[in-house]
């Protein structure tokens, strides 16, 4: 989870994320029904706004939907302009995001604070706000006063309780709305905070998962003597911040990382970018991978305070035949080596990275002789509800037999879908070096195919 | 279960608040905020009674380390009383067991002096 919240699960239920376009529909019977006074104009009115609503869902963006709403929510209160800000919660600030009549605000990216002027008020307050007779002198918004507008209406876009946004109504002669002109330009607000929300969540997730897609290896690097394989599959549907990593090192040493950011959707996957970009500077500069982590802490703790994150990082030397890891609250890798039964392999787990720690970080090195394989992962690969995380890695490890390393993720990845069902997202990257002791590899024979 | 619905017991500048059964995905921000309001009343310690947590993945580690740093930044502490919970080997793994004082009950934390 992330602090952020609303925007990662901008709603209880799934099934209104899944088809939102008949949520709404079957919001506005349920109005109809329940509203049997409601004006017969009024109900017309109404379904203009949702024609609107229905026809952006089938394929446009949010700008699209609210610019065909604003000038719909126009028509249908006779209003001269409307216009719609949505929230920036980095900035607090209401951005101009569609308008009709009134389209220099989009065209000059209006921002304004939350608490002032009209649209600030109307945000602060959660609740529509009228102004029949606009003070000129208390208008910040310069454009608002060059077209000389005379009476404003606004509602807020709200959100499971939440203001993201206000759309308000313009007139350029004095106008005294009506409560009915308030509960129209309500149920508009709220049909476009509906559709704005999920939109929003549409596009993180498919945002989400092609940044994810985009930073993890294309392709594993090719080394001679060493053979990889990788997974990653989302937890139920959605981009965690689980990924890997595998490098070759100026020294001609190979770095495999794997590693968990808190928190889910665009925001984790954008810190992972930033976590992955400063790992591979750091093992530019140093080859320990306690090292490397010391220095990823330093970074996160003074640039990204907030952010919390498991990583392992495991540095293979260059004839391949040791390999030294060190981890920052990450679970242990398994470990096969021939003759011996596969197992987590013993060591120190430090802090993960994100609380302050007084305490340095460890490295362990274990010997990895030919057709040695180590397994990294993350957490949801092993755990399950009511059997203890050793019993996972026990499991894990009682699949992991010498074999290709593709063959041995296709079968980890099953036999551990069918032992605990996934619901958080899983990274498995699996290591193996060649059985049969060839020459020993030099600097030259080391290189990538990306 | 939302934050209002978790057990709080003060005892002096002492609080206990009760872990769910399972942390997980579904209830984390709960606990997270659940903690941070407590810690917002400046407690001298928070114990965390875990004592009944069958199940806590890592959205639960990461409330737990969240509500760590706000305590601590406040001069407070955050411990676990945690019992024969199957949570204790996820808090080896991810080294908070190194920074969050262990009690094996509530009654043992309560019993021990605040501080370092």
């Amino acid at each position: 989870m992330t602090r952020t919240g609303r925007l990662d699960e901008p709603w209880s239920s799934s099934d209104f994320v899944a088809d939102p376009g008949k949520a709404v529909r079957l919001l506005l019977e349920n109005e109809s029904r329940a509203s049997p006074a409601v004006p017969p104009d009024w109900t017309e009115k109404l379904r203009g706004i949702q024609s609107i609503i229905d026809r952006a869902l089938s394929g446009l963006d949010p700008q699209e939907l609210l610019v065909a709403l604003v000038e719909r929510v126009r028509d249908a209160l006779q209003a001269d302009t409307a216009a719609v800000l949505l929230l920036d919660r980095q900035s607090g600030q209401l951005v101009a995001t569609a308008a009709s009549g009134l389209e220099e605000e989009v065209q000059q990216g209006v921002r304004i604070q939350i608490g002032r002027g009209f649209a600030g008020r109307i945000a602060a307050e959660g609740r529509p706000v009228i102004l029949n007779e606009v003070d000129h002198t208390k208008v910040v918004n310069p454009i608002l006063l060059t077209k000389g507008i005379r009476s404003l209406m606004g509602a807020p876009l709200l959100a499971d309780g939440a203001v993201i946004g206000v759309l308000h109504v313009g007139t350029l002669s004095p106008r005294t709305f009506t409560n009915t002109d308030v509960d129209l330009l309500q149920l508009a607000a709220d049909r476009a905070a509906m559709a704005v929300q999920a939109l929003t969540a549409n596009l993180d997730r498919a945002a989400a998962s092609a940044l994810q897609r985009s930073l993890l290896p294309a392709a594993l690097p090719f080394v001679k003597d060493m053979q990889m394989a990788a997974r990653y599959v989302p937890g139920s549907g959605n981009v965690g911040g689980d990924w890997y990593d595998v490098l070759i090192l100026p020294s001609g040493e190979l770095c495999a990382v794997i590693g968990d950011v808190a928190g889910s959707g665009l925001r984790a996957a954008a810190i992972m970018g930033r976590i992955r970009s400063a790992l591979r500077a750091y093992a530019l500069e140093t080859s320990d991978p306690a090292d490397i982590l010391t220095r990823l802490g330093h970074n996160m703790h003074y640039f990204e305070p907030d952010v919390l994150v498991t990583v392992l990082c495991a540095v293979f030397s260059p004839c391949l035949d040791r390999v030294r890891i060190s981890s920052a609250g990450h679970m242990p890798p398994v470990l096969a080596r021939p003759g011996e039964p596969a197992g987590p392999v013993s060591m120190v787990s430090d802090l993960l990275i994100g609380v302050p720690a007084e305490r340095g970080r460890h490295g362990t090195a274990i010997g990895f002789p030919p057709g040695a394989m180590l397994c990294l992962y993350t957490d949801g690969l092993v755990e399950r509800r009511d059997r203890p995380i050793d019993d996972g890695i026990a499991r894990l490890s009682a699949v992991l037999t010498p074999s290709d390393p593709e063959t041995v993720c296709a079968c980890v990845m099953a036999a551990m879908a069918d032992w605990s069902p996934h619901s958080d997202d899983v990274a498995l990257l699996i290591v193996r070096r060649d059985p049969t002791p060839g020459s020993e590899p030099d600097a030259a024979s080391v290189g990538s195919t990306a | 279960m939302t934050a209002a619905e978790f057990d709080v017991r003060w005892t002096g500048r002492h609080a206990v608040v009760t872990m769910p059964a399972e942390i997980d995905l579904t209830n984390s921000s709960s606990v997270d905020s659940v903690l941070s309001t407590v810690a917002g009343q400046h407690p001298e310690v928070i114990t965390a009674d875990m004592t009944g947590t069958l199940f806590c993945d890592s959205s639960g580690i990461h409330a737990l380390a969240r509500a760590h740093k706000l305590v601590t930044s406040d001069g407070g502490e955050l411990r676990l009383a945690i019992g024969a919970s199957l949570a204790r080997r996820v808090l080896e793994f991810t080294g908070l067991d190194q920074v969050l004082p262990i009690y094996a009950d509530v009654r043992q934390s309560l019993a021990a002096p605040p501080g370092p």
